[in-house]
């Protein structure tokens, strides 16, 4: 699994159980990679427009792992790429008909961004978005949409 | 090319099936010989001694001319186009056709949309504009590079005493849909022939 | 460290659990995870404390691993903060530490927004 760590600069503090020892703390702190990719679900999930991520295929194979309780659809249609610094974020969306496509790229992208650095302190550089598909209400759906934050 | 593929599919499952029934029963008949299975006899219940002269039989018709010569060419012409449609089922491109509108090089990450979800977008378009009774016919064709292409539709309207409305109306709905995508259109809106024509014709 | 005559909890043991009390008390921690097969936990005197490791650093002291799971916050800020609490509520204990490992093994949309 691929993880960012980063060590904590140590900072030095004088111990009270003897003079001149100084006790130092130490360790590092490490964000697993779905971490990552729940953050940048969540954050596409979010937008306006965007009605639910995965393609359809995926999103078939996610329901019956998801009875079977193995995969989790919160990770579903969204894969990142992770370094010590920086993360590349790919996803597949389906978009709510009659929205703009170049927009809601737009609008995910900078939320995705926002949100995996806010919260990670990763730099995001690039979100490949690819649109699977139009969501028409009325449409058969088996999960719930994702709810939209104004 | 969904129909190749699943009728390759299906062959598949067929073949692997007979394969393994097949195998069994050498597999039983060999055990046949080395121990006896007491009453059983596994050759005996898959009759293949008599398998096997019928089968001798069989051929030595094929090699005359007759009947079953002719049965056994279309046989043999089947069976080519069976092999023939399961390659084209299996190897046929499983890449999706891909319009790209950001490439990535921008260094904000690439945009891509479905082929068929351009589709299923102009089609809703086409279908909500006043006037259209339905889409006869659409079809999204993607350049290789996938950077431009042409969306060809062709609607079906009922009889309107202005035809070009219908057609304005149309144009009205699926250019701003497609020009940001980068497509050129290719629109076209006929009269929807009458049910008595129609039935005639079918 | 001595271990106690009444065979109570050994210090191990007892840090553990105090890593465990004062990470849940940190604010944008959600839960403590026990690792992808379930193992990551420090066992002993009858009790599991999940998503802690606390293992005798060669140079004395103890070196505690973490594995946290974490609402949508700053998570290094959190982990910052966990780290600061745990060692100051070991040496209230008198209990060292050498180091402090920090994994944020997953995030939950419950919670703060």
């Amino acid at each position: 699994m691929a993880e960012t760590t980063r060590p904590t600069p140590p900072t030095p503090e004088p111990s009270a159980a003897g003079a001149g020892r100084l006790e130092t703390d130490r360790g590092s702190t490490t964000i697993a990679e779905v971490v990552v990719t729940k953050v940048a679900g969540i954050a596409a999930r979010e937008v306006g427009g965007v009605h639910r991520l995965g393609s359809a295929v995926s999103r078939a194979f996610g329901a019956v792992t998801q009875r079977l309780q193995v995969g989790d659809s919160s990770t579903q249609g969204v894969s990142v790429d992770v370094t010590e610094t920086d993360a590349r974020v790919s996803m597949s969306v389906v978009i709510d008909y009659g929205e703009s496509i170049p927009e809601v790229a737009q609008a995910i992208r900078d939320n995705v961004v926002r949100r995996i650095e806010a919260t990670t302190g990763l730099h995001c550089a690039a979100v490949d978005i690819a649109v699977t598909d139009l969501y028409f209400p009325g449409d058969d759906d088996e999960a719930p949409p994702a709810a939209p934050v104004g | 090319m969904l129909l190749l593929k699943a009728f390759a599919r299906l062959v598949e499952l067929l073949l692997m099936a007979a394969i393994a029934l097949v195998g069994l029963g050498v597999g039983l008949y060999c055990l046949s010989l080395r121990i006896s299975l007491g009453g059983a006899q596994p050759d005996r219940l898959l009759h293949l001694p008599v398998v096997r002269a019928r089968v001798g039989r069989f051929l030595a018709e094929l090699a005359a001319p007759g009947p079953v010569a002719f049965f056994a060419l279309l046989g043999g012409v089947a069976a080519i186009l069976v092999g023939i449609g399961l390659l084209c089922g299996l190897l046929g491109s499983r890449r999706e056709r891909l319009l790209i509108l950001e490439d990535g090089t921008a260094g904000t990450g690439g945009l891509y949309v479905r082929q068929r979800t351009i589709a299923r977008m102009v089609r809703a378009e086409t279908v909500l504009a006043p006037g259209v009774t339905g889409v006869r016919h659409s079809k999204v064709r993607l350049a290789r590079s996938g950077r431009h292409g042409r969306v060809r539709l062709l609607a079906s309207r009922g009889p309107h005493p202005d035809a070009a409305t219908v057609d304005d109306a149309v144009h009205e709905r699926v250019d701003p849909v497609i020009e940001p995508l980068g497509l050129r259109g290719d629109v076209r809106v006929r009269l929807e022939q009458p049910e008595a024509t129609r039935r005639a014709e079918s | 460290m001595e271990r106690p005559a009444n065979g109570g909890p050994s210090p191990r043991i007892a840090l553990a659990a105090l890593v465990r009390d004062v990470a849940l008390t940190i604010t944008g921690v959600a839960a403590l995870d026990d690792g992808p097969a379930g193992r990551f936990m420090t066992v002993g005197g009858g009790e599991r404390i999940g998503g802690v490791r606390c293992v005798a650093a060669p140079e004395g002291g103890y070196d505690v691993s973490l594995r946290l799971v974490c609402e949508l916050v700053p998570l290094r800020d959190v982990a910052d903060r966990v780290r600061a609490a745990v060692t100051e509520a070991a040496r209230t204990a008198e209990l060292e530490l050498a180091t402090v490992t920090i994994t944020i093994a997953d995030v939950t949309e419950e919670g703060a927004r």
